[in-house]
């Protein structure tokens, strides 16, 4: 057996590589996906996140007794959830909650002392704390709209209703240094006479936690309240669960989809190989079944070796797959959620896909192998018969006539062996897939940069102002500039549907904003009425004309306003409206920020109205470092390209150079250089490659398309692929498949002619 | 590359008193000698062990002739033939073909050679079995260039009706025919044949043996025919017998049998 493991030692590298890659990544992913499930959910668990949120302009003891007595329902607390600014770090976005008590979304206590309602104290978030370099026993200032309240801090926490979250609407990726969480007893706050609460959170019995229960708690809820101002969303609808859920998911998906291609391609190289094997042992089988082998010892002796391998290579990927991708992706998280414990995990699944893959290749080498088996000892024996070959359509044909021999060789060839040549069209395919794939999300992310800043926003520079500006300022400096003011601030949504966090923008007097219908064609921005982006309309499920619910966030006011117009952004998704029409709804107008073309002094940053002065090259640098996970992606997805390539291409190359060994013998024996039979061999190679790239770049656009559209709520991405791009998959591509022929086709010059004019053995 | 150039002047040398001779004999009625083997050996090793598979073989083949090269497996005569299809290079000694010595010849060399002078047979025909026999046989144009039309080729082995036929829908004894046809379309000066009826039964191996004895009296071809059927040697004009890698005798035919007459 290891003879014959020796002799065909680069197919069965190849299934063993195929098996691996394929364990490898689907293990990874799904080791890192699970493991970040268990531990968020430990981590809900063990914090007892609440179910259900109950948001609205205030709310009475009375109505939290209410709640409280909803079948189900095992506690409800209240709390203040407002916003506010750390002025004395960058003017930092904190979220703000005041509350009375704490058993549900507890929080993670690191450092200090648990929270504590009757105490005095800010607790404040661990990622803040530790990069702003805060300590227990600091005095922390919070302001609040134009009050300050200063506390000191009595702990170091986190929060499992915070896992992730951001601050302002143009910031789509979480910098959790410069937007903090801050949790206060009801007694700090600072008209605490008057205090309103704003949001009710909700628990709901353990034993009836499942989805369709919680729903029809939900649902009672929403009756008892029976008011048109509050929203009653659930975990799915919930900004930081609903973020990181689809992200295991997303994780999830991509690995099995990852793990279908190469294990395909594995089965693939099992067939193929096997049924070499065998055939090429015939004379051997023959001679043990006439010995009298049971053909039980025989099938089990061949089917060990596609168990064999592909138990190896799985194993082998599976743990390096445990080792290697948990870390590195789950690394990736942090800074984008907060989650203790973050490790990888092994389950049952994983082990399922690794039984699940061994007995599909043992069974399938059995298949392979089994033709041979089947007959009686004294037919085995001899030659096998010819395979049975038709003139094809084609050859009936005049045109036939004028192809030269290589041409007619190869088609042939191709024909008689499609599961060969299936397989490497498939290899060929993948290839050119996850190149197309690959670099056009570098496409797509760059067409994506080049309209949000070139084409919907046309401002050189971009003054962001501080909540020290007042309007007076604004106003005196976008006149100093010629600029426009625009205000950029958060908003939820709320349909029937869904609850979808989004943004607002509002602009006044000026051309730096544009925006674009849903086939991106520009269009201008309706004057008396709000414009919703395509993406959340489709989140919501809403079109132009229906009346859509949203509230400020940190403002308890409802708002239901009629859908005036659509239109698409890639990267923020929300509405856009003129100032007049944001005035009418009684909303006093803050500039955020000044957008001009004129260049603004660096030195303007020292003025407390002013945050930060960002160009245009700022912009796209800081967007392009949201686009990590994205790019990690890519670079799986080429690597993967690569690898699958090669592989493939190789094990084809072999496979069909050692089924042609006698062929190509006989063609040097007959005066053929080798040159020239190197070229009827690349030829079928290229033909193929050809053909798969044809497919390949075709499902490379599928698969970039899916990629782009469901990659996350707030990126409403376009596939683009470059002209570069498809040159460059293409050529990357035919190289790969030259190349891996020609280390083969090398081989053309060592086979010994000799042996052509042997028998057949 | 002086040493060598040197040699080859030395080699010319020869090969004029060698032209000489040879037209000497042609004088006398003899044919020209094609082949000469000269001192030939072939040693193969594996590891310390090593053994030589012809040890200083010397033979003349002259232009025309049937030659039979006989002897019992393992005697060397599979070796001889493939020195003399270029498909293997000697160990030491030379191989004149029509005055050039094979034995420093290139791999490009021994290749143009093959497709220029050598037609081969096989015993298991070694036809592409992807390609009809119409195919296989205009294989040929891709190589040389004054080839016989494959139609005409394949009809003087009687084969005109299955010119369209794979080797897997054509019985032994026409595939062999096939490749009969296939080597003679190129006009080969040498037609080199490995056991061609080893595979056939005795009156399909007939058949295929008066095809090849054609090929030389009436084509004027020089055929020569490795077996270890001591029979054909009553067909041949020169008979080579081989034995433990050397020559044991070469008898001329005065007058060789028809094919015809030969029984096994």
């Amino acid at each position: 057996m290891m003879r014959d493991l020796r002799k065909n030692k680069t197919q069965f590298i190849s299934i063993f590589l195929m098996s691996l890659l394929g364990m490898l990544v689907f293990v990874g992913l799904d080791a890192e996906s699970s493991g970040a499930a268990a531990a968020v959910n430990a981590y809900y668990g063990k914090y007892n996140l609440c179910d259900i949120w109950v948001t609205g302009a205030g709310f009475s003891d009375d109505e939290v007794r209410m709640a409280k007595r909803i079948a189900g329902v095992e506690n409800v607390e209240k709390r203040l959830a407002l916003t506010g600014t750390a002025e004395k770090y960058d003017n930092a976005y904190m979220y703000i909650n005041f509350m009375d008590s704490n058993d549900i979304n507890s929080l993670m206590l690191y450092d200090g002392e648990e929270f504590d309602a009757d105490e005095e104290g800010v607790w404040l978030e661990e990622w803040f704390c530790r990069t702003n370099n805060i300590r227990i026993g600091d005095t922390f200032t919070l302001k609040i709209d134009s009050t300050t309240v200063d506390a000191m801090v009595k702990g170091i926490i986190d929060a499992p209703d915070y896992v992730y979250y951001v601050s302002e609407a143009d910031v789509m990726y979480p910098n959790y240094t410069k937007c903090g969480l801050a949790f206060l007893p009801s007694s700090m706050y600072p008209d605490s006479e008057h205090m309103i609460y704003n949001q009710l959170i909700v628990d709901v019995d353990d034993d009836k936690a499942d989805k369709n229960n919680v729903e029809v708690i939900r649902a009672a809820i929403e009756k008892a309240f029976d008011r048109d101002d509050i929203a009653v969303t659930d975990r799915d609808q919930n900004l930081s669960f609903a973020t990181f859920d689809a992200e295991v998911r997303q994780h999830k998906a991509m690995g099995i989809m990852f793990a279908a291609v190469f294990v395909a391609i594995a089965l693939l190289g099992i067939v193929t190989t096997m049924a070499r094997v065998t055939a090429s042992q015939r004379t051997q089988i023959g001679t043990l079944k006439a010995l009298g082998f049971s053909k039980m010892t025989i099938t089990l002796h061949y089917v060990s070796y596609g168990f064999v391998i592909s138990l190896a290579g799985c194993i082998a990927g599976a743990w390096i797959g445990y080792l290697t991708m948990p870390p590195w992706i789950l690394g990736m998280f942090t800074g984008s959620y907060i989650v203790p414990d973050l490790k990888g995990k092994i389950t049952a699944l994983d082990v399922e896909a690794v039984a699940l893959s061994v007995a599909v290749s043992t069974f399938v080498s059995l298949l392979s192998c089994r033709k041979e088996l089947k007959d009686m000892p004294a037919i085995t024996l001899k030659p096998p018969a010819p395979k049975k070959i038709r003139h094809s359509a084609l050859e009936k044909s005049r045109f036939w006539l004028l192809l030269d021999f290589s041409t007619q060789w190869n088609i042939r060839d191709v024909l008689r062996n499609k599961l060969r040549s299936l397989m490497g069209i498939m290899g060929v395919i993948g290839c050119a897939m996850l190149l197309i794939c690959g670099f056009g999300c570098f496409d797509s992310i760059n067409g994506l940069m080049d309209k949000m800043y070139g084409e919907l926003m046309t401002a050189k520079n971009k003054i962001l102002l501080s909540s020290d500006a007042d309007y007076g300022y604004a106003y005196d400096l976008c006149s100093k500039y010629s600029g426009q003011m625009i205000e950029e601030t958060s908003v939820e949504f709320v349909s029937e549907h869904a609850k979808k966090s989004g943004s607002a923008t509002i602009v006044d007097k000026g051309n730096y904003i544009h925006i674009q219908d849903k086939d991106q064609k520009p269009v201008k921005l309706n004057k008396s009425g709000i414009a919703l982006t395509y993406k959340m309309a489709n989140l919501l499920d809403l079109k132009e004309g229906d009346f859509v619910k949203w509230h400020l966030v940190g403002d308890d006011k409802w708002q239901y306003t009629r859908i005036a117009q659509i239109y698409r952004d890639p990267s923020i998704q929300g509405i856009t409206m003129y100032r007049s029409v944001y005035e009418d709804m009684e909303y006093k107008f803050r500039p955020t920020s000044i957008l001009t073309n004129k260049s603004v002094p660096a030195d303007l940053i020292d003025d407390d109205e002013v945050s930060s002065i960002l160009n245009i090259e700022d912009m796209k640098a800081s967007f392009a470092e949201t686009m990590e996970m994205l790019y990690a992606m890519v670079y799986i997805m080429v690597i993967a390209a690569v690898l699958l390539g090669v592989v493939v291409l190789y094990n084809l190359g072999v496979l069909s150079f050692v089924e042609k060994t006698r062929e190509v013998a006989t063609l040097k024996v007959l005066g053929f250089a080798s040159s020239k039979i190197r070229n009827i061999l690349q030829k079928q190679n290229i033909w193929l490659t050809v053909i798969g790239i044809g497919f390949g770049l075709y499902t490379g656009w599928a698969m970039l398309y899916v990629i782009c559209t469901t990659v996350s709520d707030t990126l409403d991405m376009y596939p683009i692929i470059s002209i570069p791009t498809y040159m460059f998959a293409i050529v990357g591509t035919f190289a790969v498949s030259v190349v891996v022929n020609l280390m083969f086709s090398k081989k053309v010059k060592t086979i010994d002619m000799v042996d052509a004019l042997k028998g057949v053995e | 590359m002086s040493l060598s150039k040197k040699k080859k002047q030395s080699e010319d040398l020869q090969i004029v008193d060698l032209g000489a001779d040879t037209d000497l004999e042609a004088e006398n009625g003899e044919k020209k000698v094609l082949i000469e083997f000269e001192n030939v050996c072939k040693k193969y090793s594996q590891g310390d062990h090593e053994f030589y598979a012809l040890k200083d073989a010397s033979l003349k083949i002259c232009e025309g002739q049937m030659v039979v090269i006989l002897g019992p497996s393992g005697a060397g005569k599979s070796t001889l033939l493939n020195l003399l299809g270029g498909m293997d290079s000697a160990t030491s000694g030379h191989i004149w073909f029509d005055g050039e010595d094979l034995t420093t010849y290139t791999d490009n060399q021994l290749t143009r050679y093959r497709a220029q002078n050598v037609g081969v047979v096989f015993q298991f025909y070694n036809l592409i079995p992807t390609l009809t026999a119409y195919e296989n046989v205009a294989l040929m144009k891709d190589i040389k260039d004054d080839t016989t039309d494959p139609r005409q080729a394949l009809a003087a082995v009687g084969l005109e009706d299955h010119m369209h036929q794979f080797p897997s829908q054509m019985s032994g004894g026409e595939q062999q025919r096939t490749s009969i046809a296939r080597a003679v379309a190129k006009n080969p000066r040498l037609l080199l044949c490995d056991e061609p009826t080893g595979a056939l039964d005795t009156v399909t191996g007939k058949e295929v043996l008066m095809l090849l004895q054609n090929m030389s009296r009436e084509k004027k071809r020089t055929v020569v025919m490795v077996t270890h059927n001591s029979f054909f040697a009553d067909i041949a004009d020169t008979v080579i017998r081989v034995k433990n890698g050397g020559i044991e005798s070469i008898t001329c035919n005065d007058k060789p049998k028809d094919a015809t007459e030969v029984f096994w």
